[in-house]
């Protein structure tokens, strides 16, 4: 007799079926690698990585060396594909190499808050209501700050530079992490499987690793990842409001900053930074997308 | 078989005599969301003194309307809410004692089924990631032990593990996953399995099939079943003895054919003719009981049920009704089955003969 209650709801029931197991994780890694959209904005992004990091082989020329004579070249000119700034740098090459400061303050500081911002946001959602409520209090008087005067206001006293701008954009994205982790991890405390784990005698960190962290991480990491590019844009904030990398290092907010008088005289050329930010960030919230629908294995894939 | 089982489980302690599980006293009021610093916080009464027993190898049925402190109490049992007064004696092994039993062991020997057959499973893990869970981290199984314990678990609840291993929670049905939730809640080898309206959320015919399939592992495994439904025919069906909660309180308990034969307390009464009638010649035209249950924050005094007792007199209100035998294991906490209580209608009420 056919048990219909056995029956998958497709009534499939010779579908093909590998003996190997498959865990979470592996799933999402074989949703990601059919999405295309995704693979691609991944190369793109590996591409601008790789020619940050290998700038000294990819740059045409020295990117703090200027000549008088070659100021404010269109894009296409020869020896100088991308035009030259205001005091005849070469714009590729400065590009190439602004690219490294770019992606440092864009990428480190929300790495760190994930960390920092994870763990508290953990703590917050699977401790106590005592616990909860200190951790959330202390992260709301953060959020009474708008994020771009709290990156400035902390700049502002630590000093400028490359490191106080990662620590300042840090301490800015952390508020907003805690916030999304601990009401991640509050909605999953309370469904009936947590609560089936307990029951089941196992150990508080093998339910926060198997139960809890799969059903958080995602949310975590796709909003972390559309962060990136909000940090990219506030450091080069930054750095144009003089607070970030001083001058003459290359770094893409600067440079926007240094060619905006040079907008009628060579519109093209002064773009450009703006563009590398563009790309750059649109990638890593294009990047962002793909993984949440990876991840919400319930969507078909 | 399952007589053999009974004498070769290792774990029994007392033997057959002996109650699996004696509840005493179980109390939890839950404080209200107070406004913040408020001085005074009002306390919900979910289970307010429930005492019960359970005989090896039966099936004890749990009803009462929505609300009542069936769930609260399953989760007591479990201590999932830690209880704020009672004692759990589970074979003879009190929790409360230092030297009986640790609420971990007593989490290995006492499982549970939740109703809802989603929310209870979790969303990004495979089914077999899902049963080999406890015997992976609680009993410390190697990984490959614990997926091949998962399959044959698959196996025993009637799903092909060569199908169903490797799904998600969300591509199953309603009935796939609650054998999930079973196969789960057996993974740990417990003896006694908390079935919390297991069955009320799938529809009839699956229903059916989730109840034989239960039948089955009882005798099979000897399990012994706390069933919790709001569903009588089913309590009926399944259970040998009986529970009836009316606000956190147990009002009457028996043996299911006393229950639902002879019942005693005007609650049962009123529950019973609440059924819906198979018999087109005797339909449920008034509607026996009326209005919902009293707030749990201030529940009435003396009786709970004397606000929407036909029978209610003053001493309802004064005294607290205790369970009183009216027959063979068959108990009521009502003045009018008491005689020589100040009810008027104590001494003409026939007593029950079981």
């Amino acid at each position: 007799m056919v048990d219909i209650a056995a029956l998958p709801p497709s009534l499939a029931l010779d579908e093909p079926q590998s003996a190997e197991p498959r865990s979470y994780w592996s799933t999402v890694a074989d949703r990601l690698k059919r999405d295309r959209l995704t693979i691609g904005v991944a190369i793109v992004l590996l591409l601008i990585v790789a020619l940050a990091i290998f700038a000294p082989w990819a740059a045409t020329h020295d990117p703090l060396q200027g000549s008088v004579l070659r100021r404010l070249k269109p894009v296409g000119t020869p020896g100088h594909l991308l035009g030259t700034d205001e005091t005849g740098r070469d714009i590729w090459s400065r590009l190439v190499y602004g690219g490294r400061l770019s992606l440092v303050c864009g990428i480190t500081p929300v790495l760190l808050a994930t960390l920092v911002g994870g763990t508290l946001g953990l703590v917050a959602g699977i401790g106590s209501r005592f616990v909860n409520m200190l951790v959330m209090r202390v992260v709301d008087v953060f959020y009474a700050f708008p994020s771009v005067l709290l990156a400035i206001a902390i700049c502002g006293v630590i000093g400028a530079g490359i490191g106080n701008t990662i620590l300042s954009l840090t301490i800015v994205f952390t508020a907003p992490i805690v916030r999304v982790t601990e009401s991640l991890a509050t909605q999953v405390k309370s469904r009936d499987f947590v609560e089936a784990a307990r029951a089941s005698a196992a150990p508080l960190p093998a339910i926060i690793r198997y139960q809890i962290l799969p059903n958080v991480l995602g949310g975590m990491l796709v909003y972390a990842t559309s962060l990136v590019s909000i940090s990219i844009i506030l450091s080069a904030g930054l750095s144009f409001l003089g607070l970030g990398v001083t001058p003459p290092n290359p770094e893409w907010g600067l440079m926007l900053n240094a060619l905006r008088q040079a907008i009628f005289v060579n519109p093209l050329v002064a773009a450009l930074p703006g563009v590398a930010i563009l790309i750059t960030s649109l990638c890593f919230n294009l990047l962002s997308d793909g993984l949440r629908s990876a991840m919400d294995i319930r969507l078909p894939g | 078989m399952s007589e053999a089982r009974r004498l070769l489980d290792p774990r029994d302690r007392g033997g057959p005599a002996q109650p699996l599980l004696l509840v005493r006293g179980l109390k939890k009021h839950f404080p209200t969301k107070g406004r913040f610093l408020a001085r005074r916080h009002e306390m919900v009464q979910a289970v307010d003194g429930v005492s019960f027993s359970l005989m090896k190898g039966t099936t004890l049925g749990v009803v009462g309307e929505s609300g009542c402190g069936k769930s609260t109490t399953a989760r007591l049992l479990l201590h999932l809410i830690e209880p704020d007064a009672g004692d759990i004696v589970f074979d003879g092994d009190s929790v409360s004692d230092p030297q009986g039993i640790s609420v971990r062991e007593l989490r290995l020997q006492m499982q549970m089924v939740f109703q809802d057959s989603y929310s209870s499973l979790n969303p990004r893990a495979t089914v077999s990631d899902i049963i080999a869970f406890g015997p992976k981290t609680a009993k410390k199984l190697a990984a490959q032990a614990a997926r091949e314990r998962a399959e044959s678990l698959l196996d025993q609840v009637g799903l092909r593990p060569a199908l169903f291993a490797r799904r998600y929670p969300h591509e199953l049905s309603g009935g796939q996953r609650q054998r999930v939730n079973i196969a789960r809640a057996l993974a740990l080898e417990p003896r006694l399995l908390i079935l919390d309206e297991a069955v009320s959320a799938l529809d009839k015919s699956v229903e059916a099939q989730i109840l034989n399939l239960l039948a089955d592992l009882r005798r099979e495994l000897n399990l012994t079943y706390l069933f919790i439904s709001h569903d009588l025919n089913v309590v009926r069906h399944v259970s040998d003895r009986v529970v009836v909660m009316y606000l956190g309180r147990i009002v009457e308990a028996g043996e299911a054919e006393a229950i639902f034969g002879r019942p005693g307390h005007p609650y049962t009464r009123a529950l019973l003719r609440a059924m819906p009638s198979m018999d087109p010649d005797y339909r449920t035209e008034v509607s026996p009981l009326t209005g919902d249950p009293p707030n749990p924050i201030n529940p009435p005094s003396g009786c709970r049920f004397r606000t929407r007792c036909a029978f209610a007199e003053a001493v309802c209100a004064q005294a607290t009704p205790i369970l009183e035998a009216i027959g063979n294991d068959h108990d009521v906490a009502c003045h009018m089955m008491v005689p020589g209580s100040s009810h008027g209608r104590a001494d003409t009420v026939a007593p029950v003969n079981d």
